[in-house]
């Protein structure tokens, strides 16, 4: 079992995960999710174990991992689907289990959907009984982008299909907190985009939180402005990306003579990764762009180029900083 | 929905296939020749007389009998299909997913699936006896109309009852399946150990908890023994308060998991081992020829109980599907006796015990 501490940043100007919120302030953004010592327990096996987390409003987040991570039991823990085994989990201050008053403004498209009816007129009509937020106008959109018919029989849809219905009758409702568990598996990529669009404008629009759990870290980096990262139960990391990446830079220098990682070091570069290949020198420091270029650039480089980092590199090199091997942690 | 409608729909007419059809079928004359010197008015009305269905002679006619037993049956069948059908979404992850994210209460989820199933089975009853009611209002057969609504009545309560028992067992199981096993396996086993325990009065408690732990054939009693509705009344309380006990209470991470696994099952084993010793060690006592006064001592008898505790462990462990063992909480690994040993001990006494009882009674 992994010790369920959230990496620590040696910055002290940036927020600890643990008690931080998503967002910069919590004065500035209303925080909707908050898990404190959240742990579920299924038997011996903790598929939860003393998550502290804070989600703010009209975000999207990632929550990634691999499989068994405890991705889904948190979502089904905000969902108020499972009761937690200790600690508590609040939306907007109000335990979400049992509690419809809470789960009102909640809506969980889980792995695989169920549909109650036979098709999405009835579903509808089921979803604007029981959520006041319905609407109609959004639902009959969606039905123009998503090539889905009302009346169609929705058990003998695939599963891509399955998943778009049960994706229009979340988004027509127009909860306050959007969950989705794999959200794009199945999903062609034009739909993909589709959804992408769709989310980031009801996030833009509406103020909706959406907390998505997916194995994919490429599927979430062009689209979430927050992350967090789940491994054996445990949250190891939470952050803002474009914090993130900013805080992070890359870049390719060739040097005339031989430049050391020392040398660099004493010239204010908080280096992560420092690998030579000839002359040249493949750095991944801890600086702003500006601050590398200004820094190596008293060094006379023949060549300077900063590379743009993804979302699996940036990961790779924070959690390489608390000795975990991110092929371990990732799919 | 389409299903559980579907399911009203056959049922109902299954109903009306064994009760009314079936006396269309066979005529006016037929049943009335059948019927003939029967006053039935006067036997059951009051519910005071005892009715007994094999030594003493029967009160109500024949055919009556035939046909009510047909609708208990039918009626035991309906409660397991229908309740099956509505509470099948604790069973499956996708199912438990969508309903318990849904803004309803535990209490809301229940009350509408109880609800939902009474009502079914209500209908199924109103249609039936009023297709029936109106043959033999048709048939100038008034006199016996309260008689037979009474009977009936007492039958759709005791339908209720088990409704009320079964959506514990289904409240308190992991699958579907092993919901109808368990239920079944109940229904088999508490009328066995009625049978082993014959030579016990009616009214003592063991046999009375006995009928308890199986009220679908207690229904048939409906048609003959003499129940007030207080009796009815109470098991539909503390049935329906149990069992919404149960389901409100009942993990989301239950659904789909095997019984045996689930943690009150722990609890559950040392039955298994005291039903598996009653029902060998009696059916062993029958065969031991020995001249003892007392059937505990026979050598066959004391055989049996260890036996059949044995075989009772093993099934419950079956069960769990592992081999023989004892899932144990943490305080008892500081016992001195062994969970299975500790067991047995266990059924013995209980079988000592019973046989104690039978004596006294």
């Amino acid at each position: 079992m992994v010790n369920n501490q959230v990496v620590e940043r040696k910055d002290s100007e940036r927020p600890n995960p643990s008690t931080a919120t998503t967002t910069q302030s919590s004065d500035e953004q209303e925080v909707v999710i908050v898990a404190d010592s959240l742990s579920k327990h299924f038997g011996a096996t903790k598929a939860l174990d003393k998550v502290n987390c804070k989600i703010g409003g009209a975000s999207i987040f990632g929550l990634i991992g691999s499989n068994g991570a405890g991705k889904s039991t948190f979502l089904r823990l905000a969902a108020g689907v499972y009761k937690p085994t200790e600690g508590t989990i609040l939306y907007r201050g109000q335990v979400i289990y049992d509690n419809p008053n809470a789960k009102k403004e909640i809506i969980f498209v889980a792995d695989q959907p169920y549909f109650y009816f036979e098709n999405l007129k009835k579903m509808s009509a089921l979803y604007r009984s029981l959520y006041e937020t319905w609407d109609q106008e959004l639902y009959h959109e969606l039905l123009q982008i998503f090539p889905i018919k009302e009346d169609q029989r929705l058990d003998l849809l695939s599963k891509g299909l399955h998943r778009q219905a049960a994706l229009i009758l979340a988004i027509a409702s127009k909860p306050r907190l959007l969950l989705m568990d794999e959200a794009f598996d199945g999903l062609d990529p034009v739909m993909r985009q589709n959804l992408k669009r769709i989310l980031a404008r009801q996030v833009a629009d509406d103020g909706m939180t959406t907390l998505i759990a997916s194995q994919n870290l490429r599927e979430l980096e062009d689209f979430c402005d927050h992350v967090g990262l789940l491994h054996d139960g445990g949250l190891l990391f939470v952050e803002e990306l474009d914090k993130l990446r900013l805080g992070l830079v890359k870049a390719q220098v060739a040097f005339r003579g031989d430049i050391t990682e020392k040398q660099l070091k004493s010239m204010g570069l908080e280096i992560l990764r420092f690998h030579a290949r000839g002359s040249l020198v493949e750095i991944l420091s801890r600086n702003t762009e500006l601050e590398l270029r200004t820094i190596l650039n008293q060094l006379s480089p023949l060549l300077l180029d900063v590379l743009p980092l993804t979302l699996e590199e940036v990961f790779i090199y924070e959690l390489s900083r608390k000795a975990y091997i991110v092929s371990e942690l990732l799919a | 929905m389409t299903d559980l409608r579907s399911l009203i729909a056959i049922f109902t007419f299954l109903f009306l296939l064994v009760m009314p059809i079936a006396m269309l079928i066979i005529g006016r004359e037929v049943f009335t020749a059948m019927t003939t010197g029967q006053d039935l008015s006067h036997r059951a009305v009051d519910g005071s007389i005892s009715f007994h269905l094999f030594d003493n002679p029967l009160l109500l006619n024949d055919a009556l009998i035939v046909f009510l037993l047909f609708v208990v049956t039918l009626s035991s069948v309906a409660v397991i299909t229908l309740g099956g059908s509505l509470f099948r979404p604790l069973y499956r992850r996708d199912t438990v997913d969508f309903e318990w994210s849904l803004p309803l209460t535990k209490n809301e989820w229940f009350l509408g699936r109880a609800l939902a199933l009474i009502a079914g089975l209500s209908i199924i009853y109103i249609v039936n006896s009023f297709a029936t009611s109106a043959i033999l209002y048709a048939w100038g057969l008034k006199d016996i109309l309260p008689t037979f609504l009474l009977i009936y009545l007492k039958t759709y309560l005791a339908a209720i009852v088990f409704t009320g028992f079964s959506l514990v067992i289904f409240s308190l199981s992991g699958r579907l399946f092993d919901a109808i096993v368990i239920n079944v396996a109940l229904h088999i086993t508490c009328p066995f150990l009625l049978l082993i325990s014959g030579s016990m009065p009616e009214n003592t408690l063991l046999r009375g908890i006995m009928w308890f732990f199986a009220p679908a054939i207690d229904s048939y009693r409906a048609v003959v023994a003499a129940k007030s509705f207080f009796y009815y009344a109470v098991l539909i309380v503390f049935w329906f308060v149990l069992s919404w006990f149960c389901a409100t209470k009942r993990p989301a991470e239950w659904g789909g998991r095997k019984t045996g696994t689930l943690r009150w099952f722990h609890g559950a084993q040392p039955i298994f081992s005291f039903i598996g010793s009653v029902i060998v060690s009696n059916l062993f006592a029958v065969l031991d020829p020995s001249p003892m006064r007392t059937t505990l001592l026979k050598p066959l008898f004391i055989i049996g109980a260890l036996l059949g505790a044995f075989l009772g462990q093993l099934v419950s462990s079956a069960v769990t599907g592992k081999t023989l063992q004892r899932v144990t909480g943490e305080d008892s690994e500081n016992t001195k006796l062994h969970p299975i040993l500790q067991e047995w001990l266990w059924s013995l006494g209980g079988v000592a015990l019973l046989y104690a009882f039978t004596l006294i009674g």
